[in-house]
């Protein structure tokens, strides 16, 4: 083990302790959860310490264990695996218990009363995301690593399965919702795919000829450029009385269903956002290939298509994969859009939440939105990873 | 045989050749040297056709190039760059397999292929031939691009300031292996350096040129002795002779008999370069060497010898 | 010739630039004569201009939004990326990075709805969210710009005799500025953007009129507020392209 390993274990190490002061003090804030006796009532907080009675005791020594691993002297190995399994435990705990929290509050304050998981609740979870980055960097990259960073997902998928928590308020949204649920989530994930996919034919068309030739790139980025900057709202709204014009004079854009609002301004707008990441990441990939390797491979005997498919394309490929990731978190995210202008996806939820201010019900819809982007995010990345093993792990 | 007749390749108003004619002989490595922007690597890139010509033509054992496929062309060429230009996504093996492969070989015999040519080369194939070439210093590098020229036994190989971008110490130890490898494969190569002590070590004969003229095609003893104008004695300069010497060992040379008392020579094998046994002789301050074959003595070595060895190649070079 | 190209390059930015500024002023001052463009964009409508508030109105707000979440966002996102390179932050460097990806999932106007329940409706939320939303890409970029200083240039700075301070502030910081402003300005240009989408919370600004055409099927209202937005947003992006003069060319 040479100096900066030690360095970097060190640092872990003061990370550790500062998550564990803010999983403790997310225990302890007096918004842990928030009691209501009907779904959009303002509700009063108390602290989920208090709530959870023992567990609310155990929540914080979790914590405090957490802290004293972080300044023992234990071996590392032992030290990550542990730490990091007790700080993901926290919400795990959490959640489990603020179920059984919100069955008993059900029985005292009848069926109309919510039990919403408040501040501190997604404070805990941020500190045991905190507190487990920390830990894990004390253990080498590797399977025993991917596991216990993410056991806490598990963890929580299990709770969620378990219906021990059927009695908090998002999950009593979802289930008066669960059929508009899925199919919004189906039609969320619709306007994803259908932009994501148009944005990867016109990125790639678009970033190959900005390579190709060079004369062409101030012309194509210039004009993305634009289009990224132009705000969602407004772009909508600028396409409003086109799409409605056309859905007018052409039929069978009518009977697509095309309208001012609903889908197709959606589509439209994301696919315009989505092609940028992907163009610029072609053309950078394409740009940054070492001219000599081309040189190499013209020299060697490879024609342009085989040079492509054999020296190019591969090496390019990692590159743009991360502009496709981009441009999937950023459409997952974006598509929340729809719900505001009557194209339906989870932001129907978070809109609908909004105006009646029911926090649970936009957490229906936010908290999909963010799982789907992450879980695109990480998923791309490992797959990144693990087309380009030629280069420097990070 | 390649003959280049009348070549030309204009860049704007810019003549980076200017009616080359140059006869490279079968099996020779053929030095094109000169000052930066001579057209030398212009020259190299007409012959695989990476760059086509303005005017003149390119024969190939008779054939003129132009009337070839570029990629088969290229193919039937080993190409070694500077700067290497190894696949940086493929490991060692594949990189060295790339030609193999497109030309269809078979699995095993690519395989075999490749552990003979890194083995050739001096990289022992268990250690590196799963390595990516990230994972390489310079000189290894280099010689994984050399491995991956000649992979498929092209008759030709061109090289262009393969050894440009390494350490010098390493240079000198790839310049000598090229040396050996050259002489037990006898390929037809052309060399493209500005260093003119890698070209008159490695050379048969070097093409010397200037402004994409051809100034004077010749060995290197040969320009030495007899150069044939002002700009190749300026531009090799006064000490060429001395250079030149590095090309030849004592074994070739015909030593003095040995003497009666001659065991309180310096000793040195029969296998040091002319240059190198100079070197000794000043350096120790001695007037004669003892020089050694197979650890026996062989004969003397002394100032008298080098200057007699010197006329005969002359001789030689002349004949 | 370079000195040709440049001054094209220059009249062409600065000719962008007078066009959008002069476009964003016409449009709020000149009520009447955007009236009349509206008029002709959109003939069959009854009425034109949104009767709520006055368009001028409507862009200080929507420019008050974007202007208070960027500085608040640059003011934080500054510090916490000059602490995550400076003694006991160094600890958090990699945390930063690591959260700075994260927190592109989280949907802006989502995060807006959400703090309504702590907040209550107006500009709080937006303020809050676009500041949440813009502190992690300034500090990121904080970062990468310090630490993409060439390390030779940092090695010359302390051989010729400068102190800690004296090599952050007159070296480092000028040699990251390319990299940090390139941050400023995603982050000027979103906040820009986004506050279109604070009409949602009841903030004000001009996603109001957008909002209510769409409510009422009006094209007109909808281009009063998308026309100046669009504006508005590529005014900041062409105002924050910059690059200092050492690295042009």
């Amino acid at each position: 083990m040479d100096g900066a390993d030690v360095q970097l274990h060190q640092r872990a190490r003061a990370v550790a302790v500062a998550a564990s002061v803010l999983g403790a003090a997310a225990a302890l804030v007096p918004f842990g959860l928030v009691l209501r006796t009907t779904r959009i009532d303002r509700g009063v907080s108390v602290s989920l310490a208090s709530a959870l009675g023992v567990w609310g005791a155990a929540l914080v020594a979790c914590w405090l264990a957490v802290a004293a691993m972080a300044l023992s002297r234990m071996p590392l190995r032992t030290r990550g695996v542990a730490a990091s399994l007790i700080a993901g435990a926290a919400p795990v705990l959490a959640l489990w218990r603020a179920g059984a929290f919100a069955e008993a509050y059900a029985k005292q304050a009848g069926e109309l009363s919510r039990v919403s998981l408040g501040p501190g609740f997604w404070l805990t979870a941020a500190a045991a995301y905190v507190a487990v980055f920390a830990a894990t960097a004390w253990l080498e990259a590797g399977p025993l690593r991917a596991t216990v960073s993410y056991a806490p997902f598990a963890g929580i998928a299990a709770v969620l399965a378990s219906g021990a928590v059927s009695g908090i308020g998002i999950a009593r949204e979802y289930a008066n919702n669960a059929d508009a649920f899925v199919r919004q989530l189906a039609v969320h994930l619709g306007y994803v795919g259908a932009s994501v996919a148009v944005g990867l034919v016109f990125g790639i068309a678009l970033g190959l000829t900005a390579a190709r030739r060079p004369s062409a790139e101030p012309l194509v980025f210039g004009v993305l450029n634009v289009l990224q900057v132009v705000p969602t709202l407004a772009f909508i709204g600028l396409l409003y009385p086109v799409l409605t014009g056309l859905s007018r004079s052409v039929e069978l854009f009518a009977a697509l269903g095309v309208r001012g609002v609903g889908w197709a301004p959606v589509v439209v707008v994301l696919s315009a956002y989505a092609v940028y990441p992907i163009a610029r990441n072609t053309h950078a990939a394409l740009a940054s290939i070492d001219p000599a390797t081309v040189d190499a491979a013209t020299g060697i005997g490879m024609g342009a298509l085989r040079r492509f498919a054999m020296v190019e394309a591969p090496l390019a490929t990692p590159v743009v994969l991360a502009g496709l990731r981009v441009a999937l978190v950023q459409s997952t995210a974006g598509a929340i859009i729809a719900g505001l202008v009557g194209g339906g996806g989870l932001g129907t939820f978070v809109f609908l939440g909004a105006s009646e201010t029911a926090s649970d019900l936009m957490l229906l819809g936010v908290v999909p939105i963010v799982g789907l982007a992450l879980l695109f995010d990480r998923g791309l990345s490992a797959i990144e990873g693990a087309l380009s093993p030629w280069k420097e792990p990070a | 045989m390649i003959e280049i007749v009348g070549l030309t390749k204009t860049y704007g108003d810019r003549r980076a050749v200017d009616g080359l004619d140059l006869t490279i002989p079968t099996g020779e490595l053929t030095v094109l040297l000169g000052p930066s922007g001579a057209g030398k690597t212009t020259v190299l890139r007409c012959i695989n056709r990476l760059v086509e010509p303005t005017s003149g033509s390119i024969l190939v054992d008779g054939v003129d190039i132009a009337t070839l496929d570029p990629v088969a062309l290229r193919r039937s060429m080993g190409y070694v760059i500077q700067n290497v230009g190894l696949f940086p996504d493929m490991t060692v093996r594949e990189n060295v397999a790339a030609v193999p492969r497109m030309l269809g070989w078979d699995r095993r015999r690519i395989a075999a292929r490749v552990d003979e040519m890194l083995e050739m080369v001096g990289l022992d194939p268990e250690r590196y031939g799963d390595a990516y070439p990230r994972q390489l210093s310079g000189g290894e590098a280099q010689r994984v691009g050399v491995a991956r020229a000649l992979a498929a036994d092209p008759p030709i190989l061109l090289m262009d300031e393969p050894f440009g971008a390494v350490d010098p110490l390493t240079r000198e130890r790839l310049q000598r292996e090229m040396r050996h490898l050259q002489a037990k494969l006898r390929k037809t190569v052309v060399f493209v350096t500005h260093d003119i002590d890698e070209a008159v070590l490695l050379a048969d004969r070097i093409a010397l040129m200037r402004d994409g003229r051809l100034e004077q095609h010749d060995t290197p003893e040969a320009l030495w002795r007899r150069p044939a104008n002002d700009f190749v004695s300026r531009f090799f300069g006064e000490n060429l002779g001395l250079r030149v010497i590095i090309r030849h060992c004592l074994a070739d040379v015909t030593l003095k008999p040995l003497p009666h008392d001659a065991g309180g020579l310096p000793r040195v094998d029969a296998g040091v370069s002319l240059k190198e046994a100079l070197a000794e002789l000043v350096g120790r301050r001695a007037r004669a060497l003892l020089v050694m074959r197979d650890g026996r003595p062989a004969g003397v070595f002394d100032f008298d010898v080098l200057v007699e060895s010197l006329s005969r190649e002359d001789g030689r070079a002349r004949a | 010739m370079r000195g040709r190209e440049d001054t094209r390059r220059v009249v062409a930015r600065w000719t962008g630039i007078a066009a959008l500024a002069g476009a964003t002023v016409w449009m709020t001052l000149d009520a009447r004569g955007f009236e009349r463009v509206l008029r002709a964009l959109a003939p069959n409508e009854s009425a034109w201009l949104y009767p709520t508030k006055p368009l001028s109105a409507l862009v200080l707000e929507q420019v008050w939004l974007a202007t208070a979440a960027s500085v608040l966002a640059l003011a934080l996102g500054s510090a916490l990326g000059t602490l995550a390179l400076t003694g006991f932050g160094v600890a958090f460097r990699d945390l930063v990075l690591s959260v700075g990806s994260l927190a592109q999932t989280v949907p802006t106007v989502a995060l807006m709805a959400l703090l309504v329940p702590l907040t209550g409706y107006g500009p709080e939320p937006v303020v809050i969210a676009l500041t949440l939303y813009g502190v992690l890409p300034i500090a990121l970029n904080v970062i990468a710009g310090i630490e993409g200083v060439p390390p030779e240039v940092r090695d010359a700075a302390a051989g010729i005799g400068m102190g800690r301070a004296q090599r952050l502030l007159r070296v480092e910081i000028p040699l990251a500025m390319p990299v940090i402003l390139g941050g400023v300005k995603n982050v000027v240009v979103v906040n820009v953007s986004a506050a279109t989408l604070g009409a949602v919370v009841a903030a004000g600004g001009l996603g109001m009129p957008i909002l209510a055409g769409f409510h009422d099927y009006n094209d007109a209202f909808i281009l009063e507020g998308a026309l100046p937005a669009i504006a508005l947003a590529l005014l900041a992006d062409r105002l924050l392209t910059v690059r200092p003069r050492w690295d042009r060319g």
